[in-house]
């Protein structure tokens, strides 16, 4: 028998690993001293350094040996994949359907622009908001009533008050007396109506 | 191939993907803690819809002429109201305006304001609006019954 990679060789060992025979150039000794080829050898240093390559070397012997290589199952062929990653973004991802689930169609806040309100053209559901709006400044601020419409933006309007998106500005004013403030569309007339205020009730007065 | 910090290509791809689906689920988190409460809101403006819907049968007027409609609190013994108007039709020509005394329908003041709301107040308060056809609570986005 002839050696395994000196084919003029006569082979002296058998390799413990593989079973190859090998001449005594390429006899080397494992640590355990038991003799092993170079390729042995080689392999087990590769694997260290490089995890999957002996199965990588393996399916190559066997195609050196005539055979053909063996395909390795999913799971094998998925190792080069980290679990720590592919488990934690299962469980984000669980926690978020969970979360939207929970949150549903009723859950989602509500944005209002003023796309919306000028789509309806009336002016009056745009005006309880601002007056609305009013009152929650005025709440925040110790009862006192803005001076004008202008001071509800950014804080408590999310653009300038102006009338269904023109440049007409909601009035608002602190007012003495029962009245208290009057909050209303200046130029109410155009959007149908006479006249559109309240006062510190929070009552619409409409004609 | 191994970086600098010793990780390979696919788990620095994978590390990032993971980080952003925990910023993105971060998102919704923020929706479920404000919603978290939105089931005692639903109720106030469940009461208030049904004040809306019979304020409309009592006017002969439908759900659809309601342009808008709003439960105000005040800060003293006055009454809450739900003050209600109504858009101009062929029958009725001009708008019409109805203040609806909720103390008669054994609305506490406490309900027609969001549940969420604390400490007292000096000027009324408007919580509970209905427009464009659905009731939205003010005091809390996530708190408007979308549908």
């Amino acid at each position: 028998m002839k050696c395994f990679f000196h084919p003029k060789e006569d082979a002296l060992y058998d390799c413990t690993q593989c079973g190859k025979p090998i001449c005594g150039k390429c006899m080397r000794f494992d640590e355990d001293d038991l003799v092993v080829c170079p390729a042995c050898t080689l392999e087990k240093a590769v694997d260290v350094a490089v995890p999957g390559m002996q199965q990588f070397l393996e399916d190559r012997h066997k195609i050196h040996d005539g055979g053909h290589v063996v395909k390795r199952p999913w799971a094998e062929r998925l190792d080069f994949l980290p679990k720590t990653q592919l488990i934690g973004i299962a469980v984000v991802l669980l926690v978020q359907i969970m979360l939207r689930y929970y949150i549903g169609e009723t859950g989602k806040p509500t944005f209002f622009d003023v796309a919306e309100f000028r789509s309806h053209g009336d002016p009056a559901p745009e005006t309880v908001y601002v007056i609305a709006k009013v009152f929650e400044y005025a709440n925040d601020h110790a009862g006192k009533i803005p001076d004008n419409a202008g001071l509800l933006y950014p804080h408590y309007l999310e653009s300038r008050a102006t009338v269904l998106g023109s440049e007409d500005d909601y009035t608002c004013s602190p007012l003495e007396g029962p009245e208290q403030m009057v909050v209303g569309v200046h130029l109410c007339q155009k959007y149908g109506y006479r006249k559109l205020y309240a006062f510190g009730d929070g009552v619409l007065h409409i004609r | 191939m191994n970086n600098q910090r010793g990780m390979t290509v696919v788990e620095s791809f994978l590390t990032i993907i993971m980080l952003a689906l925990i910023v993105w689920t971060g998102f919704y988190a923020y929706d479920a803690y404000w919603a978290s409460t939105r089931y005692p809101c639903y109720d106030n403006q469940t009461a208030l819809n049904k004040i809306l819907f019979r304020t409309a049968t009592e006017n002969k007027r439908e759900m659809g002429e309601v342009i808008t409609a709003y439960a105000v609190k005040y800060p003293d013994d006055h009454p809450p109201v739900l003050v209600v108007l109504f858009t101009a039709t062929a029958q009725y020509e001009d708008h019409q305006l109805v203040v609806v005394d909720l103390s008669k329908d054994n609305i506490a003041p406490g309900r027609v304001v969001c549940p969420l709301r604390e400490g007292p107040h000096v000027r009324p308060i408007i919580d509970y609006w209905y427009a464009f056809g659905r009731w939205h609570c003010l005091h809390n986005k996530w708190h408007t019954l979308n549908q």
